[in-house]
């Protein structure tokens, strides 16, 4: 009996739960903005920022990047032969510092 | 005396430096200080506009500089508050008919006789932006929730952190729409103190009476109720040293359906 109890609560609860959220799409007066619920446009916006705003601090463009990073793969394989495709070189954001981060995987030693 | 002089800027246009200006400055008039404004966006001037004070003005800062006049008798008393005055910017010239020096100059005058003297900041990062930090030992960086308006800030830090007589700065977040942030739509206010990693002085609200305000000629601090008005006259009071909460836009407040719900919760579980 007291389980039955339970479930019936538990549906009551579900029931309640899809009204309530019908019932304030229905009243809600915003025009709500299609936001996918795993990942929305703050989000979005954040990680944009925060990516822009390094590079405008540091005041590399996203070319002058590349053209780093084809010299340092020029550099490098001329001691190591590494994986130019893997290459990876970005810069990342720490407090209030700015480092240019690089990782480099070697196929084998030259 | 000595008064301190801060300048309003945010590098993009259009987010709220010269709605700013007018009212805090009126606001702090309002609390018993003596303020002075100085519109120094030549030849897109505003400042008399939102003060209602457009059909008053004789001489302006050009006037000042050119030694047409007295620096005194350029400066428009408020409609309402004789303790709050306005310095027009000319609107025939552009930025070039000032400098950097002479603006110093103006804003060490008037700090003599006033609490406090509110520079409002053109657009840009150019001579214009130059000549409104040039006298001012702090600063009030306007941004909105936005991501132009955070980049461009973002700059403005960057240059104000340059020169040296700038001795702090802090930012109002303008134009906040707590459904927006509610639903991550939109930046919220730690987003943006967290990204440009600086000191939050206020928010305000997105408040459609601004527009009632503007069209009036009348600041909205001297609307009651206005909720921009409010967040306006306590970043006055935090200016002034007076520790004022920053009210939380972020947290959702709970709706009727919420009651309900929780009512047929609890009894639904008893």
């Amino acid at each position: 009996m007291k389980l039955l109890d339970k479930k019936l609560a538990d549906k009551i609860n579900d029931m309640i739960s899809e009204i309530v959220t019908t019932c304030n799409k229905i009243l809600s007066t915003d025009t709500k903005v299609e936001s996918n619920t795993s990942f929305n446009s703050k989000d979005d916006a954040c990680n944009r920022l925060k990516l822009v705003l390094m590079h405008d601090r540091s005041q590399l463009s996203p070319g002058q990047m590349q053209q780093m990073r084809d010299e340092l793969v020029e550099v490098i394989s001329k001691y190591v032969e590494i994986d130019r495709d893997a290459l990876d070189l970005c810069l990342e954001a720490e407090s209030n510092t700015i480092a240019l981060v690089a990782n480099i995987p070697i196929l084998r030693h030259k | 005396m000595s008064g301190r002089v801060i300048v309003v800027t945010s590098g993009k246009g259009g987010v709220g430096k010269t709605t700013s200006t007018a009212n805090i400055g009126c606001a702090l008039a309002k609390n018993g200080a003596k303020v002075a404004m100085i519109d120094t966006d030549i030849g897109l001037r505003n400042l008399d506009l939102l003060m209602g004070l457009e059909n008053r003005i004789v001489y302006t800062l050009i006037d000042v500089i050119e030694e047409k006049c007295k620096l005194q008798q350029a400066l428009v008393k408020d409609k309402k508050n004789p303790n709050l005055v306005l310095l027009a910017a000319a609107q025939t010239r552009d930025k070039s008919a000032a400098s950097p020096e002479q603006m110093l100059e103006i804003c060490n005058q008037l700090k003599e006789d006033y609490d406090y003297v509110l520079v409002d900041s053109p657009a840009g990062i150019e001579q214009g932006f130059q000549n409104a930090i040039a006298g001012a030992t702090e600063a009030i960086i306007i941004t909105t929730p936005e991501m132009s308006a955070v980049r461009d800030a973002d700059r403005i830090i960057g240059l104000l952190e340059s020169k040296e007589e700038i001795l702090n700065y802090k930012l109002v977040l303008n134009r906040v729409r707590p459904k927006m942030i509610q639903s991550n739509d939109m930046l919220g206010v730690t987003d943006v103190t967290d990204i440009l990693s600086v000191k939050l002085l206020g928010v305000i609200p997105e408040d459609e009476n601004i527009i009632i305000s503007t069209n009036r000629g009348e600041p909205i601090v001297n609307m009651e109720n206005a909720k921009a008005g409010i967040a306006y006259m306590n970043i006055a009071r935090r200016i002034m040293g007076e520790e004022v909460e920053i009210p939380d836009f972020e947290t959702p407040q709970t709706t009727f359906f919420d009651r309900v719900k929780k009512f047929f919760l609890a009894t639904a579980n008893s």
